[in-house]
Formats: C-alpha cells, structure tokens, sequence
C-alpha cells in the first residue's frame, strides 16, 4: 500500500486495526511524496492500493485505466508553521520579509495546495527567499531543524510537530481544503483484501485515528 | 639488485590471454555501469535538448554546480593535502584514528552529513550563536553548498594523496638535500612533482564526488533557486514536472563527467596502483 | 680540506663506532661486507642520519656535534642539515630523479644552489659531456644504460665542487665489463677532486684500483686501518683473509 508521508503516521495505525480485524493479513506500507507513488504504480509496482494527497495526482492514472475511481477518506487543511526563532512572523503577509521559506516543491501535492494559498492570500515570495522540500516531511524539516523562519504545511504536520514550532491559523478564505483520495489499484492480486482496506477507511476506527491527528473525514 | 646493464626499456612482453570467466564478469561489469547511461540516452528528448539546457532553471542550476563543485574541489585540496601529507609522514599517537575519522564522510550517509553539518553551523548549532553575532548565516547559500560538497569529497582526496606521498622513495628527497636543497626547493621540485598523477587523481575523484552531492546539500544548504539548487537538486526536482529537462540535465552532468574523468584516465591508474 | 670524524650511531641493530681522519687528496676505501654499517657511515657524514654522540668536523667547521650530557649538567649539540654540508653523494641505487632528463638532474643541484637555469644547465653539460655522456643529457634516468646512469650520478654529485665527496658501493650494480670502464673513468674523476673523498665498497678490486688508504668496516667498527699494502699483507680478521683468498691476484 502506497500512502503519502503526510497521512503515513496515521493510516499505519489504521493498518495496524486492520490487520488485527483480519487475520492472516499484512499490510506493507510505503510511503512517500504523492507524485512519486503515483508514478511508482504507473511504472506498474505492486502495490494494492494507493493513497494520494490530492486528486489530480491521480488524474493520468484514472485515464490510463490503472486504478478504480478513487473515494476521498479524509480531508487536511494548511497551515503556517513558524519557527520559534522567527516568532515576528504572525501571518501570510508577513513572508515576504522572512529570510527562507520552506514549501514543498510544487509537482508535490502540499507544494500545490501552498501555491493556491498565497495566490488566494496575494503573498507573494521570492524565489531566492524559498527553499523547496521533496515532501512534507523534509519541508517541516527545514524549520523545526533547519534555518528555515516558516512553511506552509499541512495542519496535521503542524500538530505533529507540536512545541517545536509556532502555528499560525490561516484565515479560511485564504485556505485550501486538501482531499485525500483512496483507489484500489486495478493489476493488484489481491484485490478483495484491497477494496475491503478501502471501505475500512470509513470505519469509526479509523475515522477516529484521523481525526486525533488531525485530519477532518468527509 | 639490478644485474648488468639496464639496457633501454624493453616493449613486447608475451601476454597470456585472459580467463574467459574473467572477461565475462568484465564485461557484466562494464554493462552495469554503462547502461543506465545508455538508457539515458534513449530516453532524451534529443529535439528539445538545447531548448532544455538552456532553461533559466537549467543553466542556473548548472552555474552553480560548476562554481561550487570547483570552489568544494579548492577547499578540500586545501585542507586535505596537508592532512595527507602529516598522515603520510608524521608519526603520532591516534594516527590511524585521525585516519579513520577522515574517513568519516565515505560511509555516513550524505544526509546524515547534512544533519550534522547543521547541527554544527546551523542557526541552532554549536557554532550558531557565534556565527549569528558576526551577522554571518551559512544555510541556504552557495556556501553551504560548497561546504557539503568538500565535506564529502575529502576523503576521496585525502585516500588519493596519502597514498601518493607514501609511494615517494624518501631517497629522491635524501638525494636532494645531498645536492644543497632547502626543504622548500625540495618540497617544488621533488616531492609535489612526484605527487602530481596522486594529486589529480585525488582532485577528480574529489571533484565528482562533490558534483554529484545530494543529500548533504539538500539538508544543510537547502534547495533554493539561484542559491542552492545545484544540478542534482534540480533533477530530483523536475522528475515529475518535467521528466524531459531532468533527464537532459542527468545526461550533461554525466557527460562532463566522463570527459574529465577520460582526460584523466592515463594518470590516475598510475596513481591508485 | 681535511676530515675529522667520531661516530657513534645506533640504527635498528647496528651499533657502529668509528674513528677516523681523512686528509685532502687521498681516497679512503670503507671495505666492509653487508651489513657492517658502510651505508650509514655515508649517511651520518652526509647528514641524512644524525650521530648520537661524536663529532664530524669537515674544514675545521662542525657538522655534527653531540656530546654526552656531562655530569654538570651541559650538552653540546651542533648538527648542520645535509643541504648545508657541501658533500656530494652518490647512492648505491643513484636515486637519479625520476621525472627530470639526465641534464636537469645534474643542473638541479646547482639550481638549488641559486644557480639561474641556463647557467646551471650550461654547466651541467660541460660536466656530463667531459664525462663522455654528453649525448644523453635529454634523457630520462629509465632510458639509460648502468654504466651511463651512474656517470650522469657521479656528475649530479659533483658539479657543485662540493669539499667532500662520498660514494657508496658505485660500481656493485654494473656488470664486470661496465664497471672495469666506469671504474677507470671514476679513478681519473677522483684524482682531479680536490676534497676528501671516500668510497664505500665490498669489492677489493675497487679499493685497490681507487683508494690510498683503507678502513676496514666489520659490525660496526673498524678492524683494520692502513695503506692497502699494510692491510693485505697482515690480515687480523677472517673478513680480510676471506677477501685475500678471494682475489688472488691482487
């Protein structure tokens, strides 16, 4: 099963819950930037089923016919993460004066969502002010171990990351909601265990497991 | 003991043919290492190659590869000649520990390097505080950069040399003294002489390592257009946004590669014997 | 230009201890079989190999000086490094520089010496040509023959006129017919020298083709000191009679 880093934490515990409701079954998660998976499986991988941090990474595999139409199990928001050291920073239009910004690169799903952000906030940065993460993971990275002042993530980075860095709400009509889509992928050998995981990621379980992350459920 | 005359260098040896087991697993070896570059070249937009180079992301990616690997080049030659040269020829308590920590950033893995390196110059590091009140920030700039990419290439530099300053007979350089030479005269033009097939071997191996630096510069140096984003970075980058440039990008990098590396070819086997 | 040398020296197993003089003009044989410490003699007077304790004084000026520390306290220590001895060498292997023409070999040391290149080089030829290997002096040191090798070695050291010359063992690579020519050349070069010159061999011939005066070297001292005549005539050591024995017809 492929799952962006940003969901990884989470769906592994729903994983976890899964295995135990099914014996006999293991789940082997890897994960990684969305863009990455997706063409992993359209270099035909072995994966199962596929989970993505947004829809239109999905699009040119829906068109090739290599996955089932995809369900959205859970929704994200962004937020401002701000390095302590860089505490001045209280809003988007504060950026423009930060030394570095970390976003995601932009074929990246979180690298997307943060571009619309700032588009729909008119914040604009330079690119000499911005350092690009490969995932959401490296992003966050760069401001709670690296020099970077702040980033626009996902909010359940930001809740992960808890004391080690400052969040700052973006007002919601600047925000962008982030759909997670699931898909059964459609070469998978062993495709009653993947439609089972599927719907098993509308069970209360693991409705609660993200929701604890942070996560909101469609 | 040389036996009667020496006579002039003599040519033709009988050469016994190589085991066919021999030039089959050569052979299995040279097709690992040369297919991924083939495939890379089946796989180039070979119409849009120049209009690809030429990019601003490109070029500039490139710019700084170049400026910095050659800058990371200076560095570790400038540091790691003398480390050599005392290693080589200074005895001392915790030699082969010195030896072992230069080796250091062979087996690490770059990112961790880069970790490290923060954790070292980084604003939080043990050096920030310092580096802060200079008004002097070292992340996410060329510097950086210069500084991940030497810190993985010394020990390609420093293996290279050492060896080289071993491999000189300290006869040449007894004789020399013999003959009036300050120590300076002979270090010119005895021992650095001698040195030189080690010493560019040394320099390319260092040189390519710190071209193809990722990790470390990634994690301390950051990935910013025009600043940090050197070639390697750019590639990772645009592999999803365009596959395209990326794999032309790949191409060039390997191709300045294999011209430097070719050109030196004759030298460095002399040297790493 | 006279010699005047106590050394005592201990390298690795060896423990050599010698006294001797040399005076200008004559040539001292060292004879001595492997192992007997020649090569560190030639070593500690060049200055390669500093004396534990001991005096070489070369022109009534010190190379090296180390006395014992005395009870009072006080040590005297004096040691001029080899580039100031004004000695010229030659190595048993002649560690002729690999990267350098025979020519630029033989310029070197008067390079070093402050020389300006084209004057070094004109010299040099003058000397290797005088020699008879003038023809040569573009090649590397890998390209030449033993004998034409070891002249260009014997010009590397002499070039520079230097007060002492020393020669270790410079005939033992050559084969017999080589080293018979080399050796009349060499005999004629040292009779022109002017400095104190000692040559170190195992080979009688040599010392009775080259030298006045002869220093037996056994384990690290000096078993017999003489004129060859006096040395042969009455040998005291199984070394020397093993070498009569040997050459029958010297």
């Amino acid at each position: 099963m492929s799952v962006p880093s940003s969901a990884a934490s989470a769906v592994t515990r729903i994983a976890d819950g899964f295995e135990r409701s099914n014996s006999g079954v293991k789940v082997l998660i890897n994960s990684g930037p969305s863009n990455a998976l997706a063409s992993q499986v359209s270099s035909g991988a072995e994966v199962d089923v596929l989970l993505s941090a947004d829809a239109a990474t999905l699009s040119g595999l829906i068109t090739e016919k290599k996955i089932s139409s995809p369900r959205i199990f859970a929704l994200n928001q962004m937020a401002l993460v701000v390095s302590p050291r860089a505490a001045g920073i209280k809003r988007l239009s504060d950026l423009t004066n930060a030394s570095v910004v970390a976003l995601c690169a932009e074929s990246v799903p979180c690298g997307g969502y943060a571009k619309r952000v700032l588009i729909r906030a008119g914040v604009t940065i330079k690119e000499s002010q911005i350092t690009r993460g490969t995932d959401a993971a490296s992003t966050l990275g760069a401001v709670r171990f690296g020099d970077a002042d702040a980033a626009i993530l996902y909010e359940t980075d930001a809740r992960a990351a808890g004391k080690s860095v400052l969040t700052r709400q973006i007002p919601n009509r600047f925000n962008e909601v982030a759909k997670y889509p699931a898909a059964v992928v459609l070469a998978s050998k062993h495709m009653k265990t993947a439609k089972a995981f599927v719907r098993y990621l509308k069970t209360p379980f693991a409705k609660r497991v993200l929701l604890r992350v942070g996560f909101s459920t469609p | 003991m040389k036996s009667g005359e020496v006579g002039k260098k003599v040519n033709r040896r009988r050469v016994e043919p190589p085991s066919r087991i021999a030039v089959v697993l050569s052979l299995l070896a040279v097709l690992f290492v040369a297919l991924p570059v083939i495939a890379l070249l089946r796989d180039v937009a070979w119409s849009r190659l120049i209009s690809d180079l030429t990019t601003p992301e490109a070029r500039s990616a490139l710019r700084l590869s170049l400026l910095c690997s050659i800058s990371a080049t200076a560095l570790a030659a400038v540091l790691g000649v003398p480390l050599a040269w005392v290693l080589a020829r200074v005895e001392f308590r915790g030699r082969g520990f010195v030896r072992g920590l230069v080796l250091l950033p062979l087996v690490v893995p770059p990112v961790v390097a880069g970790v490290g390196l923060l954790a070292a110059f980084g604003r939080n590091g043990m050096l920030g505080g310092t580096l802060n009140m200079l008004g002097i920030r070292i992340t996410f700039t060329p510097i950086a950069v210069v500084i991940a990419e030497a810190f993985v290439a010394l020990p390609f530099l420093v293996l290279a040399v050492e060896a080289g300053i071993r491999s000189i007979d300290r006869r040449y350089e007894d004789a020399a003294r013999t003959l009036g030479a300050s120590r300076s005269f002979v270090t010119r033009r005895i021992t650095l002489p001698l040195l030189a097939p080690s010493l560019a071997a040394g320099l390319a191996l260092a040189w390519a390592r710190a071209l193809g630096e990722f990790g470390a510069t990634i994690t301390f140096a950051g990935n910013i257009q025009g600043r940090t984003r050197t070639v390697p970075l750019a590639v990772y980058l645009l592999l999803d946004s365009s596959p395209d440039v990326a794999i032309a990008l790949s191409l060039l990098l390997v191709s300045i590669c294999v011209v430097v590396l070719v050109a030196l070819r004759a030298r460095w086997i002399g040297a790493i014997r | 230009m006279s010699l005047v040398a106590q050394i005592q020296v201990r390298v690795g197993e060896l423990d050599l201890s010698v006294e001797f003089e040399a005076a200008p003009g004559e040539t001292i044989a060292v004879l001595g079989p492997n192992g007997a410490g020649k090569t560190t003699l030639v070593r500690a007077l060049a200055g390669l190999q500093p004396i534990d304790s001991g005096r070489i004084v070369l022109d009534e000026r010190v190379l090296d000086e180390r006395v014992l520390d005395q009870p009072s306290g006080a040590s005297k220590e004096i040691f001029v490094p080899p580039e100031k001895r004004d000695a010229g060498v030659l190595f048993q292997d002649l560690a002729l520089f690999p990267h350098m023409s025979a020519l630029a070999n033989v310029a070197f040391a008067l390079e070093a010496g402050g020389v300006p290149k084209r004057e070094a080089e004109r010299r040099a030829l003058a000397l290797l040509g005088s020699l008879a290997i003038g023809s040569v002096s573009g090649a590397r040191p890998v390209s030449l023959s033993g004998g034409e090798a070891q002249r260009v070695a014997l010009a590397r050291a002499l070039v520079r006129e230097p007060r002492m010359l020393l020669l270790d063992e410079p005939l033992s690579s050559l084969d017999a017919s080589t080293r018979s020519n080399t050796r009349a050349t060499l005999r004629e070069v040292l009779e022109g020298f002017n400095g104190v010159r000692i040559i170190v061999t195992h080979d009688l011939a040599d010392v009775v083709a080259l030298a006045s005066r002869v220093l037996v070297l056994e384990s690290g001292a000096i078993t017999h000191h003489g004129s060859i005549q006096e040395v042969l005539a009455n040998p005291s050591s199984d070394y020397v009679r093993h070498l009569v024995s040997q050459n029958p017809n010297i």
